[in-house]
């Protein structure tokens, strides 16, 4: 290699370190002129958002009067708490979907341990097809959704409860 | 090299030099305002330890910043390009890891995380432009046509003799 590409070479990695320590000077300066420094090491973990879990199953529609007619099945009631209380498939088991959360454990527990056939799972907009395939996706078999979700559950007179059962 | 093509290619990486100097300021103010929004960013990535991100996050808007106005100002640019090089192949790869682990998150390159500017192959196909643009600069322009002129003209490195 040449001497003078060597010169240069080395006047090169000179000036970026220059330029890089310029710049940590400028960070410590501006740093420690904060009025609230931010600590070169950080104290605790960042509260990062992780991806939601997604369903790997989809589970299957039915009509809403065909789950009416459907024996052995424990209905499950995907919609707000508020919602729930107020009017629900009687003996139907609320949880709430959530789209920012996994299935609560232990409201997975309480549903396979009932040994259901079927389970129908029913909701409002889209939650019951969404908690439903969740479901499915925890390895529940026979998990399904109804249609129209509640309002056609309505429709067709299901018995209702304002009290139920909560896992 | 002729001398009329070395011409040519010195002038066509002069708009390039201060278009990428204009991009590593704008990119490094939000950063030097925000700076725990920036490591929040950094950390979203899931790629740099815990103790190293605040470190991370204070020190590198500033060589961004300074990087950016030396390269405006051309001054000291085949270093100041081969820094913002380095910086675009990190950048990149830290998209790159991001994509493979299908993270959904903002790239916090211009602006913190709230901002809706999500990470894809659009972002990777921008950096790779910018990318190249750096390193035409780092291979064409010989500082003749900003501050490096009155800065040892004749042994500036890639300088034909």
């Amino acid at each position: 290699m040449k001497a003078t590409t060597i010169i240069q070479l080395k006047r090169s990695a000179w000036r970026m370190t220059v330029l890089v320590g310029v710049s940590l000077v400028l960070a410590v300066v501006v740093n420690l002129a904060r009025p609230a420094p931010l600590p070169w090491v950080a104290q605790a973990p960042y509260e990062i958002f992780d991806d939601c879990p997604e369903a790997t199953q989809t589970a299957t529609a039915v009509t809403a009067d065909k789950a009416l007619r459907r024996q052995d099945s424990l209905w499950v009631d995907a919609r707000s708490a508020q919602e729930y209380a107020v009017l629900h498939v009687k003996n139907a088991r609320h949880v709430a979907y959530d789209p920012l959360f996994p299935v609560d454990e232990a409201a997975l527990t309480a549903i396979k341990s009932a040994g259901r056939r079927w389970v129908i799972v029913y909701g409002s907009d889209q939650t019951g097809r969404l908690l439903a395939d969740d479901l499915a996706s925890a390895g529940i078999p026979g998990v399904v959704y109804v249609e129209e979700g509640f309002p056609r559950l309505q429709e067709l007179a299901a018995p209702m409860d304002a009290t139920g059962a909560r896992p | 090299m002729s001398p009329r093509l070395a011409t040519v290619l010195l002038w066509a990486a002069l708009p390039l030099r201060v278009y990428m100097g204009m991009v590593f300021i704008a990119a490094s103010l939000y950063k030097i305002y925000e700076p725990f929004q920036f490591a929040l960013s950094v950390a979203t990535y899931q790629m740099v330890p815990l103790e190293v991100i605040n470190l991370f996050a204070l020190a590198l808007p500033w060589v961004e910043l300074v990087v950016g106005v030396t390269m405006v100002l051309g001054l000291w640019t085949r270093e100041s390009s081969l820094l913002i090089i380095g910086m675009m192949v990190m950048f990149m790869a830290a998209l790159l890891y991001a994509l493979s682990r299908d993270l959904q998150m903002s790239c916090g390159c211009f602006a913190s995380q709230d901002a809706a500017d999500e990470i894809g192959w659009h972002t990777i196909a921008r950096d790779s432009l910018w990318l190249l643009a750096s390193l035409f600069v780092c291979f064409f322009d010989t500082g003749r046509l900003g501050l490096d002129r009155f800065l040892s003209p004749r042994t500036t490195m890639g300088d034909n003799p």
